[in-house]
């Protein structure tokens, strides 16, 4: 099993554990949260989308790459990334930035039921 | 030797994604809203490593800071003064299983799309690096961002916009500075936000002014600036005064405008939105990546304050049911300051 297949199982089964949640729960955060775990799986499988090993034989881990960048200022030691597609790390990265605001104006919304109705779900599922 | 190292990241690989599973399965099917909240961080910061796990450590930077830090801060305080109110609702055993099974038939249809497609993709890896050169940048996310996809980018700073007037309006008072954000007198929370309120002004710099060449860039920046800006919030600094009215939209269109009015030299010389000079772009491109973290770091954080409820008498009892047993444990400890 590949990294891209372990990852990809891992991406699907988000998704549908957050579909799961959205559907079934009434708490209006709990919605919110459901709805950041799907975009968690989309992002995951953008990503792995865009995925490529490291062609060398001797493979170098990512951790230390990112590490090491951190700490050194010359750019010129950073490893060349041309095996890895960067257009979807830039959809995702913008795609977090909007995911965030999406919660904020969720949760707003959230609140507001609650301080209209004293209740933390929507009027619908009272049951 | 390598064969070793090989399986032993595989085995990494699978536990992580298992822990992610898990986590999230946790998170999302837990009695208690407020441990799901914290859960919600850890999985954050989980998938933060799995984005380095994936090569991806921009995409790592941002998620540690807006999906672990923002968002979990913001899920946490609803969390705490939205108790689960009103009798709980029986599960219905029929919606139940069918939408397990559906939901299931779905995973499995996805599955079978997904190993259709052709693998490993071809992507546009070459593409991005054969530009690069040319573009005096060494980072292909912060090109893709700034050079190639210049118009998408701006336009997630119209969506910023949009969202934040959405936010003020869904309130009955639309200023930010009416905004509490209730906290209470924390002297080990004002003390750590005070030792690292300038550590985080000065990471956000320096991810800002490194985004050229490295992990990191005008997002990653921003996003840290506008957690250091929540921590503030939460350590019992106000929105200020002069977040009233107009100026609070003013501010949030300047951040929407600031990209374009940088690119108006461009408009005028005849090249397209968004374009660079020929000569030299990679000098203005720190310009545009500050002006755009100025703008993120101001959304985001205006975002956060915006979703706290607004200071009404009538929002009272949303905050009674959580912090009364912290103040019966700290009876000599000074009430919240109201509106100061």
């Amino acid at each position: 099993m590949t990294a891209q297949a372990i990852y990809l199982t891992a991406a699907l089964l988000l998704f549908s554990l957050g579909l799961t949640a959205l559907l079934l729960t009434h708490h209006l955060i709990r919605k919110v949260l459901a709805l950041n775990v799907m975009a968690s799986a989309v992002f995951l499988l953008l990503v792995v989308i865009g995925y490529r090993p490291a062609q060398q034989p001797p493979t170098e881990p990512p951790l230390e790459p990112a590490r090491s960048s951190a700490v050194t200022v010359d750019s010129a030691s950073l490893p060349p990334k041309d095996g890895t597609d960067p257009v979807p790390h830039a959809l995702v990265l913008t795609g977090i930035v909007v995911s965030f605001s999406a919660s904020a104006l969720a949760v707003a919304l959230s609140r507001r039921v609650h301080a209209v109705t004293g209740e933390a779900r929507l009027p619908e599922e009272q049951a | 030797m390598n064969a070793i190292a090989a399986v032993l990241e595989q085995l990494f690989d699978a536990l992580l994604a298992l822990t992610l599973v898990l986590l999230a399965a946790r998170l999302l099917f837990n009695r208690d809203l407020f441990a799901s909240a914290v859960l919600f961080v850890a999985f954050g910061l989980t998938t933060a490593l799995v984005w380095v796990r994936l090569a991806a450590p921009d995409v790592a930077l941002a998620e540690a800071a807006v999906g672990a830090g923002l968002t979990g801060a913001l899920i946490l305080r609803a969390a705490g003064q939205m108790s689960e109110g009103g009798r709980p609702v029986p599960p219905r055993p029929l919606p139940v299983a069918a939408v397990v099974v559906l939901a299931g038939a779905l995973c499995l249809t996805l599955l079978h799309t997904l190993s259709a497609l052709p693998w490993p993709r071809s992507g546009l890896a070459a593409a991005v690096s054969g530009q690069l050169g040319t573009l005096g940048l060494e980072q292909p996310v912060t090109a893709v961002l700034l050079v190639f996809r210049g118009y998408d980018t701006w336009l997630e700073l119209a969506v910023l916009l949009a969202t934040i007037l959405a936010v003020l309006g869904a309130s009955p008072a639309a200023d930010l500075a009416a905004r509490r954000i209730r906290t209470e007198p924390d002297l080990l929370l004002a003390t750590l936000a005070r030792l690292l309120l300038p550590v985080a002004v000065i990471v956000a710099g320096y991810m800002v002014w490194r985004g050229t060449g490295a992990p990191g860039g005008a997002f990653q920046g921003g996003a840290v600036l506008a957690a250091a800006v929540v921590l503030g919030y939460l350590a019992g600094l106000r929105p200020s005064k002069a977040l009233r009215g107009w100026r609070v939209r003013l501010l949030a269109l300047l951040g929407f405008a600031l990209p374009l009015l940088l690119t108006l030299p461009a408009l005028l010389g005849g090249r397209p939105l968004f374009s660079y000079p020929s000569d030299a772009p990679g000098n203005w491109i720190p310009v545009i990546e500050m002006a755009i973290a100025a703008s993120v770091a101001f959304t985001l954080s205006a975002l956060f304050a915006g979703a706290e409820p607004a200071a009404e008498p009538d929002d009272v009892p949303i905050e009674a049911s959580r912090s009364a047993p912290d103040e019966e444990a700290r009876p000599e400890s000074p009430p919240p300051e109201r509106g100061s």
